[in-house]
């Protein structure tokens, strides 16, 4: 039942279970400004689907008051395609996490960014495999000990964002679970998007890989260590967005905000967004919102 | 030389040669003309497993195997009366599927020495008396009589010597065709079709199959040429609507005429896969609103768009073949687990792992009916003859929405690409347009009909049904995730008995006989043709021999026990009974676990159909060993 206003409230999406996530986990944020999104998309709620695999990410459809599907592990995307395929008039969110998508789901994932469905993914990404309770997922960075791998990983992560793009993704944003309204500004432009819109949210998770973001969401670095994009802003960070980004000898070149030449952000520019792609989790800032829009 | 005219029930005929000979192509074209003409047939193709193997050598032989029939032809023939044989490997490989007397028509131009020890021939089989004592050997200069019909009508034709040699499976078409007496006008609107894009070889063709007819009958190789009456007069082929179709065709225009009928959208996803392919292609080239293909990635992807177009109220189908089919098992467990409507077409091929990609075997049976974890049941059903497909698939659709479940049809290679005539306007059950649940008012999403057991099926987006479903257990009646003890045992429970009431909506299996004698026969897919006519052929000489064909493997159908069961006396109906099947005793096993039968097996697995021969040996073995 709505509420009795004209414009729907995020409550009105709040599914008769409570999220059972441990405390203090990133998702609860993501799960908010989803409904929040949800309730200002202007699309009635029984046209909602939520399809997700499995993770904990992948029990978010069981909170939502929408029809959802919970799937298997990394085969959201290719059921998401089935259900759009059959019902285009239905508005599909893909919800997944790192695991769900970029290990055993990594060639559905590809495969549905090259067809460009119009199709919403909202990955959330812990750098865990949380349900299994605690083992190196693809984006986990290079080193990282776990009880399946004692002695560290000994590969490199997954760059999500570069591998999307190269996939032929038509928009590409990034977010974390500590900027809530930034993080909605970001969902609320993959609802809008038309084509496959992937979304990587960075989420804490508290009780396998606590602290994995710290540099990048604590409210006293985030300032330093975050360059929040926004199309037509300069692209400039820092306390007093007192640094700033140019592009100098086909890099990307961090200087003075007073420069000349700091880059405006338009994420339809595809190679400044390959740019942006390739800058690796671990440097320092690290871009978030809409990367890229083809 | 007089020719004599033999009338007769019905003739085999094998074309055999290189790949890039077109034989499938002239075999083909002879089983539709012999369908236009009126009469039944029955075909086998067989063919190597890659694309293009080196000319001449022994795995690039490919055959065409056709059985004309006056009445309904139940197998493609154990032998043939006349065989083609266009080079030396292809001798090789057919001659022992030639009957001892039979018509060997050979192209003397490939017998060379190249030729001949590509086919591991030490001496020319042509002059060296290995085959004129056994055969009627008529040797034919096939290659030059072809070139030379391009020389005669003195045209230019615009082909060029490859072109032109490879018509000479025209001119051996238009050979075998006056030898069983089909004039070559059957063929003017088969090769026009045929060859539409390709204008110049309309001509080009046609005139080589009637150089190969007129060499017949002016010519002193054949004495005999063979008659075999039409069954059907070309009014009743109009009327019944009756078509020549392969297995994988007659299931495509099943599935479409079950979507017309349920109003519901086909929505077919599919992953290249021999034999399946050519199933995926005909519902494809089907182009009407009503069909939507999509070709996925892999099979885990096809099936994964099956289930979510039925999730979303379409009437989700995939098809693929047994290593498909392990990918699958996952998703369409998830399609057990939410109660989701889908069939699944598995053809069959010979296995383990990559096995023989294009030859035939029956050995998924227990993957279709258990290989999924948990207890997790599935209508399982098997088509019996290449028409059968039209039927089975109908009857499987049906099934998967009245039960809300995965089906699964086994087919084979064999029936998949074998051909015989299929009726359109054959009776088939009754299908209502199918109607989505609407009603509110304490609805419970996996409350059961009282009948079937089966959930209300809402569709995806009708406001206030709000819930998400999926792999995690439910709670009954509410569909809620649970975790609870009892609540899972009963939920098993139910679902195992949706799939067993199912047998109620069951067609009848085939029965052949008395209900009662010295040795049952039980079969199920593709062996119906050969158990059958050895069956007749027991029978016919007195024999107290019966047929039973299985169309449901799981469960299985009402109509089984009563075959199994002991009668007054406390004496099985039945003094034997022996399942015939491709594997190593699958379906054997089955009917033991749940019968407790002493039930024993005949198995044969080289990737082939069962002979008659093999069967009607082994009944006559059975039945004199008890007397």
């Amino acid at each position: 039942m709505t509420t009795p206003s004209t414009v729907p409230s995020r409550l009105d999406f709040l599914g008769p279970i409570a999220p059972r996530w441990c405390l203090g986990c990133g998702y609860f944020g993501c799960f908010k400004e989803l409904t929040s999104v949800f309730a200002k998309s202007g699309v009635p709620r029984e046209k909602f689907v939520v399809v997700s695999g499995i993770g904990c990410s992948s029990r978010l459809p069981y909170y939502t008051k929408t029809f959802g599907f919970h799937t298997l592990h990394g085969r959201a995307a290719s059921i998401a395609q089935g259900i759009k395929k059959a019902r285009p008039d239905l508005c599909v969110w893909m919800v997944t996490g790192d695991g769900d998508s970029f290990s055993i789901g990594t060639n559905h994932m590809v495969h549905l960014l090259r067809r460009n469905p119009d199709i919403k993914i909202m990955m959330l990404n812990n750098q865990i495999y949380g349900l299994t309770k605690g083992q190196a997922s693809p984006t986990s960075p290079i080193g990282t000990k776990t009880k399946m791998t004692p002695h560290g990983t000994d590969v490199p992560p997954v760059n999500i964002a570069r591998l999307a793009l190269a996939s032929g993704a038509s928009f590409v944003a990034r977010a974390h679970d500590k900027d809530g309204p930034f993080l909605e500004e970001i969902l609320l432009a993959a609802q809008n998007h038309q084509g496959s819109a992937f979304v990587e949210v960075l989420c804490n998770c508290v009780s396998f890989n606590d602290g994995a973001f710290q540099s990048l969401t604590d409210p006293n670095l985030q300032a330093q260590s975050n360059i929040k994009l926004r199309l037509g802003n300069p692209i400039t960070f820092g306390a007093q967005s007192e640094k700033g980004m140019a592009l100098r000898e086909g890099e990307l070149k961090i200087v003075d905000a007073s420069a000349s030449d700091i880059l405006t952000h338009d994420p339809t520019n595809s190679k400044i967004a390959h740019l942006l792609a390739n800058i690796e989790f671990g440097q320092s800032p690290y871009p978030f919102g809409v990367l890229s829009v083809a | 030389m007089k020719h004599s005219c033999t009338g007769t029930d019905n003739i085999t005929i094998r074309f055999a040669g290189d790949s890039g000979d077109g034989i499938q192509l002239a075999g083909d074209q002879l089983a539709l003309a012999a369908t236009i003409d009126g009469n039944e047939i029955m075909t086998w193709s067989d063919f190597p497993a890659e694309i293009r193997p080196p000319e001449g050598s022994l795995a690039g032989v490919s055959s065409f195997q056709l059985r004309i029939g006056n009445n309904r032809v139940f197998t493609p023939g154990d032998m043939a009366d006349i065989m083609v044989a266009f080079n030396p490997a292809a001798l090789k490989v057919s001659l022992p599927y030639l009957k001892k007397g039979g018509a060997l028509i050979l192209n003397e131009d490939t017998f060379i020495p190249a030729g001949l020890e590509k086919a591991n021939y030490k001496t020319n089989p042509l002059i060296d008396n290995s085959l004129q004592s056994s055969y009627q050997v008529i040797r034919v200069p096939l290659t030059k009589l072809t070139r030379n019909v391009f020389q005669n009508i003195g045209k230019n034709t615009e082909l060029n010597r490859k072109e032109i040699d490879r018509c000479k499976n025209f001119f051996a078409l238009g050979l075998v065709s006056w030898i069983t007496q089909k004039p070559t006008r059957l063929f003017e609107g088969l090769i026009k079709t045929k060859f539409s894009t390709k204008p110049k070889l309309i001509e080009a063709n046609l005139t080589c199959l009637d150089a190969g007819y007129r060499y017949g009958e002016n010519g002193e190789i054949f004495g005999t040429c063979y008659f075999v009456n039409q069954t059907h007069n070309q009014t009743q082929l109009i009327e019944t609507k009756t078509r020549y179709v392969s297995g994988n065709t007659a299931m495509a225009l099943g599935l479409y005429e079950f979507a017309k009928r349920s109003q519901l959208k086909l929505f077919m996803a599919g992953y290249p896969i021999t034999p399946a392919t050519s199933l995926y292609q005909d519902v494809a080239a089907i182009d009407d609103d009503c069909v939507e293909t999509f070709q996925a990635e892999d099979e885990i992807a096809a099936i994964g768009a099956a289930l979510g177009a039925s999730y979303a109220g379409s009437f989700g189908v995939t098809c693929t073949s047994g290593p498909g089919l392990s990918l699958m098992l996952e998703i369409m467990n998830l399609g057990v687990m939410a109660e989701l409507p889908m069939v699944i077409i598995n053809v069959q091929r010979a296995g383990p792992s990559t096995g023989l990609p294009t030859k035939s075997e029956q050995a998924d049976l227990l993957q279709a009916c258990y290989g999924r974890h948990g207890e997790s049941p599935v209508i399982v059903m098997s088509a019996n003859s290449p028409a059968d497909g039209y039927s089975t698939v109908i009857e499987a659709s049906n099934l998967a929405i009245q039960y809300m479940t995965p089906v699964i049809v086994l087919s084979d290679g064999y029936l998949s690409n074998s051909a015989e005539n299929l009726d359109e306007t054959q009776n088939i059950a009754p299908i209502q347009p199918v109607n989505f649940y609407q009603e509110l008012q304490n609805f419970k999403a996996y409350a059961r009909n009282e009948r079937t057991l089966a959930r209300p099926w809402v569709l995806l987006g009708t406001p206030g049904f709000e819930s998400t479903t999926g792999g995690l257990e439910k709670d009954n009646p509410t569909g809620a995730f649970s975790q609870d003890a009892e609540n899972h045992e009963t939920m098993v429970h139910l679902r195992n008995q949706k799939i067993l009431r199912a047998a109620q909506d069951f067609s009848p299996s085939i029965f052949c006989g008395a209900d009662h004698g010295d040795l049952l026969i039980i079969g199920w897919g593709s062996t119906f043709g050969a158990i059958r006519e050895a069956t007749l052929q027991a029978q016919k000489e007195g024999l107290s021999v019966s047929h039973l064909h299985l169309r449901h493997l799981h469960p299985f159908p009402l109509d089984l026990e009563k075959y199994l069961q002991k009668n007054n006396s406390g004496e099985y109906k039945f003094k034997k009974i022996v399942v015939v099947e491709n594997n190593l005793g699958q379906l054997w096993m089955k009917l033991r676990a749940e019968y407790l039968v002493p039930a024993t097996k005949l198995n044969q697995i080289q990737g082939r159909p069962f002979k008659i021969s093999e069967i009607f040996d082994y009944i006559i073995k059975q039945l004199r060993r008890s007397s």
